[in-house]
């Protein structure tokens, strides 16, 4: 069996060199089909890691009523901690809200100092799991009906822009995606029904000798679906050339100018998601071609 | 081994190729086939093998009747017959082995125990100085006997051959049928196509006369 699959590897690689010109041709249009889609995921890639950075968006401040207890406070917080895909309750008490505050903004301290009472009110801040934006305003509106709790804030216009926008992103990647995928299947199966004609001789004969579809057809898949790894392999090598040589420098200048803006090239997730892309299109683009033009 | 009953092939509405054949080959028979050119020969080899369905009747090989038989079935009984094409079909960018490992690849043999058996055939038929030339740097003669290796290379139960002599020299001739009576001899049944009236007398074996599609004897 492993025998078989190895000598079919050694038919394929044979018939790729045979058609030489032709395979490159179509390597390099998948290749370029795919470096779009490529450099899309690199563009989400990158609104991910800067969405995180600013994810304190993501928590939910809930204020509690001045004449809620300490004790009371703790027992909210606890309540909280229990719902599910929270990660965190953190009470801040009036003290502590106002140590923050004259921490960043010293100029105001003998102004409130200066007040007989504490002006500022006691919350709890929520982290959610996994920073999911989806369970932010599950959470909040939950909070909100807590007895004790007054009044909740978690970025609300914030984050139902966000939500807009990443839905948006999501169609789009979804539509770019099937776009590339079909216009890679349909390169491929051109080539493999091209590379099936010049040698439909030599197909007959096979099938003379006694060869199975599955022995005829086998090299071709292989073929079709090397084709479409190369694409990929070849799309992923020249984006992280570019982003070596453009977005990389422009991380170092950043660091001088001590901005936060940082570039991240695709994950491993992209990267396995391309490769698959070239892989499966090619696959499925033989197959087509072969059911066609032998009948298999 | 092979037999036919009321076979009738038409390749068109109308235009028969072969009508109406009954015959019966035992086992381990060597028959000739022969008639004049269009008399149908390779039509009748081409139906034993698949190559064309039967247009009615029935017919048997090896026990099995393949007038009906499934499209996936036929490579499993073509790796049974060995067949030499009139027109040799050899791939022009292989080798001579390469040309005869083709035949063993297909049913999964390959590496040194094929190579070993490759070497042998193509001794056998006297090409072992030319194993690694193209079939166009071959003659006419040589690349026949290409197709006679690749027939041959997996020990067929039948051999069926189109002209397997119709480029030889007399002293060729002669040799390739000392080969096929080798063949014979082991038990092989064998099925030759031929015009060659003076082969077909002087060899002694049976024939099947074949005349516009129809039997004659
Ligand atoms: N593929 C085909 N399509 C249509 N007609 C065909 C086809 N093959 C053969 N024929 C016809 O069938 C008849 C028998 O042909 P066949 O090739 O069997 O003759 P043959 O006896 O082998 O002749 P030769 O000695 O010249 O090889 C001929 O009249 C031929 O024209
Ligand atoms: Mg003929």
């Amino acid at each position: 069996m492993l025998r078989r699959l190895v000598h079919h590897f050694i038919r394929a690689v044979a018939s790729l060199k045979k058609a030489m010109f032709i395979n490159l041709i179509t390597v390099a249009t998948i290749t370029i089909a795919l470096l779009l889609l490529a450099g899309y995921l690199l563009l989400l890639n990158n609104l991910n890691h800067w969405i995180n950075v600013s994810q304190q968006r993501f928590t939910i401040k809930a204020f509690v009523h001045d004449d809620v207890v300490e004790k009371k406070l703790g027992e909210i917080a606890g309540k909280i901690r229990s719902y599910s895909n929270v990660r965190d309750a953190k009470v801040l008490d009036k003290n502590q809200a106002k140590d923050i505050f004259i921490d960043r903004h010293p100029d105001f301290l003998d102004i409130i100092e200066g007040l007989n009472e504490n002006p500022f009110q006691a919350s709890i801040l929520i982290r959610v799991e996994n920073d999911s934006a989806d369970s932010v305003k599950q959470i909040a509106t939950k909070v909100e009906k807590i007895a004790g709790v007054e009044s909740v804030d978690y970025g609300e216009r914030w984050l139902e822009r966000y939500l807009a926008f990443r839905g948006t992103v999501k169609m789009g990647s979804y539509l770019l995606a099937s776009l590339i995928i079909i216009a890679c299947i349909f390169l491929v199966s051109n080539t493999i029904r091209l590379n099936i004609f010049t040698r439909r001789a030599e197909i007959e004969i096979y099938k003379l000798v006694g060869g199975t579809k599955i022995f005829i057809a086998t090299p071709f898949v292989i073929e079709g679906a090397a084709l479409g790894l190369c694409g990929a392999a070849l799309a992923i090598a020249m984006l992280f050339v570019f982003f070596k040589l453009t977005l990389l420098g422009m991380n170092r200048e950043s660091i001088h100018m001590m901005s936060s803006l940082t570039f991240y090239f695709l994950n491993n997730t992209g990267i396995l998601l391309l490769l698959a892309v070239g892989v499966v299109s090619g696959t499925v683009g033989s197959i087509l071609s072969l059911h066609r033009f032998l009948r298999i | 081994m092979i037999q036919m009953f009321h076979v009738s092939k038409a390749y068109s509405r109308e235009a028969y190729a072969l009508q109406d054949i009954n015959l019966k080959i035992a086992k381990g028979d060597f028959v000739f086939v022969t008639g004049p050119s269009g008399a149908g020969k390779t039509t009748l080899l081409k139906l034993i093998f698949c190559e064309e369905s039967v247009t009615s009747g029935q017919l048997l090989v090896d026990g099995r009747n393949i007038a009906r038989i499934r499209a996936s079935r036929i490579p499993y009984l073509r790796r049974q017959i060995g067949v030499v094409f009139q027109d040799f079909k050899l791939i022009p960018t292989m080798t001579v082995s390469e040309n005869v490992a083709l035949a063993m690849e297909v049913v999964g043999v390959y590496g040194r125990k094929a190579k070993r058996r490759i070497a042998a055939i193509v001794n056998a038929v006297g090409l072992g100085h030319k194993m690694h030339a193209l079939p166009l740097q071959l003659s006419a003669g040589e690349q026949q006997r290409v197709a006679i290796a690749r027939a041959l290379v997996n020990d067929p139960k039948i051999l069926l051959a189109d002209e397997p002599t119709g480029n030889l020299d007399p002293e060729l001739t002669i040799e390739i049928m000392d080969l096929l009576n080798f063949i014979n001899a082991k038990g092989t049944t064998i099925l030759v196509a031929s015009h060659n009236k003076k082969l077909v007398e002087t060899s002694g074996k049976l024939v099947i006369r074949l005349k516009n599609g129809h039997l004659e004897n």
